[in-house]
Order: C-alpha cells, then sequence, then structure tokens
C-alpha cells in the first residue's frame, strides 16, 4: 500500500464542464479498482514554463491517491495516456500519508485571475 | 581583511526540512534567470538540503511549473 501524488495538465481550451467531466472520469477509474483517493484538486489554470503541445498555458489537477498494488501505477498511466484531454502527467510517490488540506496555491490564485482578465 | 561572511543554510535558517517540488515561489529562489540551478557555493545551501533541492527543481521542470531554458516569451 502506498501513496502517490499525481499532477496532470488538462488542456487550457476545455471549459469547466469539461474539467469536472475528466476529474469525475479519473477518480471513478481509481475507485473502480478499489484504490482509495485521499485528496483531489483543481488548482487552477497557470501559465507554464515551457510549451506543452504547442500550449502556453494549462489546466493543473492534483491528485494524492493510495494504491493497493503498485501494478495499478502502470494501468493508471496507460489511462491517462489515453485520456485526450490530458496533455501531461507526473506521478510521484510519497513516504507518508498526504495532509487532506489542499496544499498550497495561495499565491498563485492571484495570478489565474490576471490571466483570465487578459 | 580576508575575512568574508559566512553563508548560511536557508533551509536551515527558515527551518525547513521538506522541499515541495510544487512550491515554485521558493525554487525560483535558487535558480538564476537562464533557468539553471545556482551552485552550493554561491547560495550556501547544506549539501544535504541542495540533495533535496536538486530533486524538486527537476520535478518542477518535468511537470512544467518551472523552465528547463529560460526564453524570451513577450
Amino acid at each position: 500500500m502506498n501513496y502517490y501524488e499525481v499532477l496532470y495538465i488538462l488542456n487550457p481550451n476545455s471549459n469547466k464542464e469539461q474539467i469536472a467531466e475528466v476529474m469525475s472520469e479519473v477518480s471513478g477509474f481509481v475507485e473502480k479498482k478499489k484504490h482509495g483517493i485521499v485528496n483531489h484538486d483543481f488548482w487552477g489554470k497557470k501559465q507554464l514554463a515551457y510549451n506543452v503541445k504547442k500550449h502556453k498555458y494549462g489546466n493543473f489537477v492534483l491528485l494524492n491517491t493510495e494504491f493497493n498494488n503498485a501494478d495499478f501505477v502502470n494501468e493508471f498511466k496507460v489511462f491517462l495516456n489515453l485520456n485526450k484531454e490530458v496533455m501531461k502527467y507526473m506521478i510521484v510517490k510519497l513516504d507518508e500519508k498526504p495532509s487532506n488540506e489542499p496544499s498550497q496555491e495561495e499565491g498563485s490564485k492571484d495570478e489565474d485571475k490576471t490571466q483570465e482578465e487578459n | 581583511m580576508l575575512s568574508s561572511r559566512k553563508k548560511s543554510c536557508y533551509f536551515k535558517r527558515n527551518n525547513i526540512q521538506e522541499i515541495d517540488y510544487k512550491d515554485v515561489k521558493l525554487l525560483t529562489k535558487f535558480i538564476n534567470d537562464q533557468g539553471k540551478i545556482t551552485p552550493r557555493r554561491v547560495t550556501g545551501t547544506s549539501s544535504k538540503m541542495h540533495r533535496k533541492l536538486v530533486v524538486a527543481i527537476k520535478r518542477a521542470r518535468n511537470i512544467a511549473l518551472l523552465p528547463f531554458a529560460a526564453v524570451d516569451r513577450d
């Protein structure tokens, strides 16, 4: 039993319903196989440090999970690769159980607002 | 005359044990304008924390939170 942190970037042109749909697809896929979800947060639209699939912006989503067996990581990668909305993702194994609170994103929320105005 | 002020580790001063790759504000203090990691001899970071810092910066680069190489984007 291990904890994993998955940070994935969705297409910047997708609207809020599409994002919610992808997020529920992801959590549905994890829960269907009896793995736990600790946290599933939408960070908002952020500027990327470099272009990803020719996009300058991306919708970031953070997922903290608990997988019962390590083989599920590969299954999950295949699932994310097949999803057309997911542009990029990273899976990191955690040493400890992550906290339930949304860990950050105080400072960057202001940035997001300015981006939307532009 | 030759006395030079000893640099101290930023993380030791602020009592930080773990470095999160999502903390972009913190990590940008340790990269230069080209996006390169600042050497330890410049920042004075302890070797233990520098190793953790390097891992965090490389993870942030991987998920497009930090640049591999900075470019003008005006």
